[in-house]
């Protein structure tokens, strides 16, 4: 119970919604990724891409929210840094379209989803 | 008057009945009046008044910087007990108590700093002094300490911010004293110091984003350290070391490097602190599960709108 009302309690601060919903998208569009991957349906594709992208954007924003909160540090510097890498990385693959490459994009987005987790406990409140 | 028998009262008011001084040997007694004994009364009242009317003179109030332009002007002014009321600002000094004062602001610390004016030197620093009272004040800027308390006893700390300083508090040799309430953020090293200190209670405090460790207990026993909020902190967040009989319960303590750790030192009570709040656990596992359900929701729409 006294977890439950935490969780609540949370959701009271932006930055910590914020990267909620990226979080929310991020585990949408890697499941769709999978299936994109499975089936080759459109409809995957779309959803896939629609909610990367907006969880990109949130990623943005939550970067230069911490920045302007916490200001430029290295280790903040170097931690978005990687994450953009991440990002870019995944995406350079995809329309690589090399069929070696392609391979080992799924454990790109299970990276993408634990550097979302990541950002989610560093946004939690304390 | 050399008489040594019980003495003997008249109870009357009236002066011309009164009988004073009036010696009955026979009888072994010597009779007063009421008003000599009033008399008597009297002086014996004034002797006492006059016996504690220094005490009663101490206890003056010093407004800073109506009355005095600096804090340690105010203090050096201040009879032992006297309270010291400091006023919104910027004070740029280094503050040295030495006497039991009470010293407090009147806004709080948000506006009431005290910037180290000599930086290798604590803001303010209590030394060989017993029942000093600090609250609601805010030091910085020394690569010491915001505060250092150092041999002394029955010091009080309460509600006050201790920013961007070598050490937050630093207590040395210190006793009976209490902690309560303050912020220590941002500091070069610990939010706390504690060598060689006995039986104080460090409660309800809040150290954060210190590049070292949280609270750093060394040599000291007996110690009571409940309910802080030590998180943040690039290393420890709280270290207890060589010390023993400490009492650390109900502590908070959240993304440091390390939540306690406890070295060389026996019989300290650990309980109840938290290092991984459930929501930690509960929050990445609903928002995957949401991440799952928004999946499929987003496919049954795509599916409609892509149909029509």
């Amino acid at each position: 119970m006294n977890g439950i009302l935490e969780l609540f309690n949370a959701f009271t601060n932006f930055s910590t919604v914020l990267a909620s919903i990226g979080l929310i998208l991020a585990t949408t569009s890697f499941i769709s990724g999978l299936q994109m991957v499975k089936a080759k349906g459109p409809l995957e594709r779309k959803i896939h891409r629609a909610n990367g992208f907006i969880s990109f954007v949130i990623f943005l924003i939550l970067a230069v929210l911490s920045f302007a909160t916490y200001g430029l540090s290295l280790w903040s510097l170097g931690g978005w840094t990687a994450g953009l890498f991440i990002i870019l990385f995944k995406l350079l693959i995809v329309h690589s379209r090399s069929r070696r490459a392609f391979k080992y994009v799924s454990w790109l987005g299970a990276t993408l989803i634990c550097m979302w987790l990541y950002i989610v406990y560093i946004h939690i409140p304390l | 008057m050399d008489f040594n028998g019980p003495f003997c009262y008249d109870f009357t008011l009236n002066p011309l009945q009164s009988r004073d001084k009036l010696v009955r040997p026979s009888m072994g007694c010597e009779w007063y009046s009421l008003r000599s004994l009033m008399k008597k009364s009297f002086s014996i009242l004034f002797v006492i008044i006059a016996s504690l009317a220094p005490s009663i003179a101490k206890a003056a109030t010093h407004y800073v910087p109506e009355r005095f332009k600096t804090i340690q002007e105010a203090v050096n002014a201040a009879m032992p007990y006297d309270t010291i009321i400091v006023n919104s600002g910027v004070f740029v000094e280094n503050v040295m108590i030495e006497k039991p004062l009470i010293l407090r602001s009147n806004m709080g610390p948000a506006s009431t700093q005290i910037q180290a004016a000599i930086q290798n030197k604590p803001a303010i620093k209590i030394s060989n002094a017993a029942d000093v009272s600090v609250t609601g004040l805010w030091a910085t800027g020394s690569t010491v300490a915001g505060v250092l308390v150092s041999n002394s006893t029955k010091v009080t700390l309460s509600n006050n911010q201790f920013t961007n300083n070598g050490n937050g508090i630093t207590l040395y040799g210190t006793s009976y004293s209490t902690i309560r309430g303050n912020i220590s953020s941002s500091n070069a090293q610990y939010g706390l110091y504690m060598e060689k200190s006995g039986h104080n209670r460090i409660e309800l405090n809040s150290a954060t984003l210190n590049k070292d460790k949280g609270f750093f207990i060394s040599y000291s026993d007996d110690n009571e350290i409940v309910n802080n909020s030590v998180n943040l902190n690039s290393w420890d967040g709280i270290m207890v070391f060589a010390s023993h009989g400490n009492k650390i319960t109900g502590n908070r303590t959240l993304r440091n490097t390390y939540g306690i750790v406890i070295s060389e030192s026996d019989g300290n009570e650990v309980a109840e602190n938290t290092t991984i709040p459930n929501i930690f656990l509960i929050m990445p596992i609903v928002l995957i599960y949401f991440g799952i359900v928004s999946y499929l929701v987003q496919k049954n729409i795509f599916k409609i709108v892509y149909r029509e």
